[in-house]
């Protein structure tokens, strides 16, 4: 089964209309063979069967069609043909919505008191909250209780409810930097780990599995997402454009008693733990994991999707690419930079570019050995 | 649903086919462009002598346009894009609209010109202006901006057949495209209407029955759709209410309908997508302040003062959009009413 699309032809035009179908919805066609005229405001495009089969229409003639979406689908063989009329008419149909017109603040009253809002329903009204104190039979509030209650505070009314992703190490430390800022509210975590479902941390509970973030997301559980899984770098990136595929907005993470000075830019989804230190002028992308005491000088440039471990530092205007694996205590001079997907022990100190996919290991020259007793 | 350029296609064949002296004068018109917009589509195949299309010269298609209707035709104008106006300004308003008051009422000169005007497609600086403003005010001129909820055949066929005077006639870009949505049974999706009786109507939109609107939202043309969307979510976030009202003819202004919403809310907040400085929100604010004798608050949102860019992201910025009016309404509210 294939779908079939109209490829945008020009750039003034953001639709084209669907003047007609060459063939019949359900007719076999020839591979090549014109099955519709499409007409944007510059040119008329017919539209070939990228194969031969049997064309199931998802619009009639005269719709308003998007570019690269499907038009028609398109069965290749007779096994195909039930799966792909199916396609074309769950393309066609359209999106169910509450027939329940209600204002925020009715609905908000309405939950409150369990009242269902279809019992109000008329058509062609808005329902508002003064109709559902009036369904209630309450009085509503005075205006000027209101009005003193909607005095603007310093705090938004409501700030991000916030999921966290992973419920590990990693997520307690997320939990502890998010209880801490007033406007981010931890609400949950996912876990794929079995054990940690129904545990909470910190307070937080443990919802399930993280194939569930589809669902929560659509039922609207929480509003932004961060991922704290902190040295998994390939399962941190995973999730990270997971959740940017369903559109879910991100926060930073930042520890009170981290430091970001003047002209920091940040992208979204980083971790900044405790005693970080941003210095002027550093540009970090989104979704990076930076663990505690960590200083990442003035002038850096920082990619995405890396994490340090404790108490790195670098020096000015490093560069560093993306998925970058710091271990912990590493130093870096000024200007070094570090390719993406590099993989540094700790204890290193950098005075030299490191390539991309490279790793640098060390060979430490200490001992261990035991303690004999002076007698 | 019909788009609104279809709607106007259908319109103009309308008007061909009952009126034998209506002419149509533009650029690029024959079939099978059709016009830059289509609008003119289908109309040179079925009456070619009476669509006249020409070289790259406004001043000259308006200028013939202005001597057709002297002799007693009824000509349309069509500029391909309303940026180009200005060069067809000097026989706008030195001549066209001046002739029937030179001439003491002697004659007429009912040429309409037909052109569309408007950004969010992308087209740049001088592609994608509202330079209607630049036409508000001059005498002997009148200018029509329907939106598309207005019934865009009536509304040209009144511009054509019905006025005396010149009619600038502002055809958003943007509504070309989106579905023509007049008032059935006086409403339009949630909204109740009302539907003044003039030649070019002043609707009036409102969310609770016309019960006393929280505040008067003025607006016309292409911002419509979003200024329908914004009071949507005034009303369903906020419980806000905002009585829109959307004349379709710009200048002279009608204030019947404004003031009679303003009488109620005291806040008027004018939305359009020209830039602010000058523009038809400032005559609509000075116009009720002169009119009216109780107090009201007032607010604008318009384009940034500055030159449309090609970027889509950046035009965006520089735009007013929905969240613009919300803001604005909602600092108008936060006080008292007057």
């Amino acid at each position: 089964m294939k779908p079939i699309v109209v490829e945008q032809s020009d750039l003034n035009s953001e639709t084209a209309i669907l003047v007609s179908w060459s063939v019949p919805n359900g007719a076999t066609v020839a591979s090549g063979e014109t099955i519709c005229i499409a007409e944007t405001t510059k040119a008329a495009i017919e539209v070939p069967a990228p194969a031969a089969g049997q064309i199931f229409h998802v619009f009639a003639a005269g719709a308003t069609i998007a570019f690269n979406r499907p038009i028609a689908y398109l069965a290749a063989s007779s096994a195909e043909s039930s799966a792909a009329e199916q396609a074309a008419r769950a393309a066609s149909a359209p999106a169910s919505t509450s027939t329940v017109k209600a204002t925020k603040k009715a609905r908000q009253l309405a939950a409150q008191h369990g009242l269902s809002l279809e019992t109000l329903a008329q058509p062609d009204v808005l329902i508002t909250e003064a109709h559902v104190y009036a369904a209630l039979g309450k009085t509503p509030p005075s205006a000027t209780a209101t009005a003193i209650i909607a005095q603007p505070s310093p705090l938004p009314a409501t700030g991000a409810r916030v999921l966290v992703l992973g419920a590990g190490l990693g997520a307690m430390q997320v939990i502890d930097i998010l209880l801490h800022d007033p406007l981010l509210t931890p609400v949950a975590c996912l876990d794929d780990d079995v054990s940690t479902h129904g545990q909470s941390l910190f307070g937080i509970p443990v919802w399930g599995a993280l194939a569930q973030l589809d669902t929560l997301w659509s039922a609207q559980k929480f509003t932004h997402a961060i991922v704290a899984i902190s040295t998994n770098i390939a399962v941190r990136k995973n999730l990270f454009l997971r959740a940017r595929a369903l559109g879910i907005p991100f926060v930073n993470a930042i520890d009170p008693t981290a430091r970001l000075n003047r002209g920091v830019v940040l992208g979204t989804g980083n971790v900044l733990c405790s005693q970080v230190h941003v210095g002027v002028a550093t540009v970090l992308g989104d979704n990076n994991f930076i663990s505690s005491h960590t200083s990442i000088e003035h002038h850096n440039t920082w990619g995405s999707h890396n994490t340090v471990g404790p108490a790195c530092a670098t020096s000015s205007r490093a560069v560093v690419g993306d998925e970058v694996l710091f271990g912990t205590g590493i130093f870096l001079q000024p200007g070094v930079g570090i390719g993406s997907r590099a993989r540094i022990a700790s204890g290193a100190v950098l005075t030299q570019n490191i390539p991309a996919d490279h790793a640098v290991k060390m060979h430490a020259q200490f001992q261990v050995t035991p303690i004999v007793p002076t007698p | 649903m019909e788009r609104c350029a279809q709607v106007l296609n259908r319109a103009l064949h309308a008007l061909f086919t009952e009126r034998a002296d209506v002419v149509l004068i533009g650029e690029d018109l024959l079939d099978p462009y059709g016009g830059a917009f289509k609008v003119s589509a289908g109309l040179s195949t079925k009456f070619p002598d009476r669509v006249l299309t020409t070289p790259i010269s406004e001043a000259a298609i308006v200028g013939i346009a202005g001597g057709l209707a002297l002799r007693g035709l009824r000509p349309i104008v069509e500029i391909m894009f309303g940026d180009f106006t200005t060069l067809a300004a000097d026989q706008i308003i030195n001549h066209v609209a001046k002739f029937r008051g030179i001439y003491n009422g002697q004659v007429s000169c009912p040429v309409v010109i037909r052109t569309p005007m408007g950004a969010r497609r992308g087209y740049g600086p001088t592609h994608s202006q509202s330079l209607e403003k630049i036409f508000l005010g001059i005498p002997g001129l009148t200018v029509v901006a329907p939106s598309r909820h207005h019934e865009l055949g009536a509304l040209l066929r009144g511009a054509v057949l019905e006025s005396h005077d010149p009619v600038l006639f502002i055809e958003n870009k943007a509504m070309y495209a989106q579905p023509h949505e007049p008032p059935i049974a006086d409403r339009v999706a949630e909204f109740s209407t009302r539907t003044s009786a003039d030649c070019f109507p002043t609707l009036t939109f409102s969310l609770n029955n016309f019960a006393a609107p929280d505040l008067t939202l003025a607006t016309y043309g292409g911002m419509t759709p979003l200024a329908l969307q914004a009071a949507l979510e005034l009303a369903t976030e906020h419980e806000l209410f905002a009585e829109i009202i959307v004349p379709s003819q710009l200048s002279p202004l009608p204030t019947t309908e404004l003031q009679a919403s303003l009488s109620t809310s005291r806040r008027l907040l004018v939305a359009e997508e020209g830039t602010l400085t000058a523009g038809w929100g400032a005559e609509v604010v000075a116009r009720l302040m002169d009119i009216t004798d109780f107090p009201f608050a007032s607010a604008r949102v318009a384009a940034a003062d500055s030159i449309i860019p090609t970027s889509r992201p950046l035009e965006e910025a520089m735009l007013p959009q929905p969240a613009d009016i919300i803001a604005a309404a909602l600092k108008l509210t936060a006080s008292p009413r007057r």
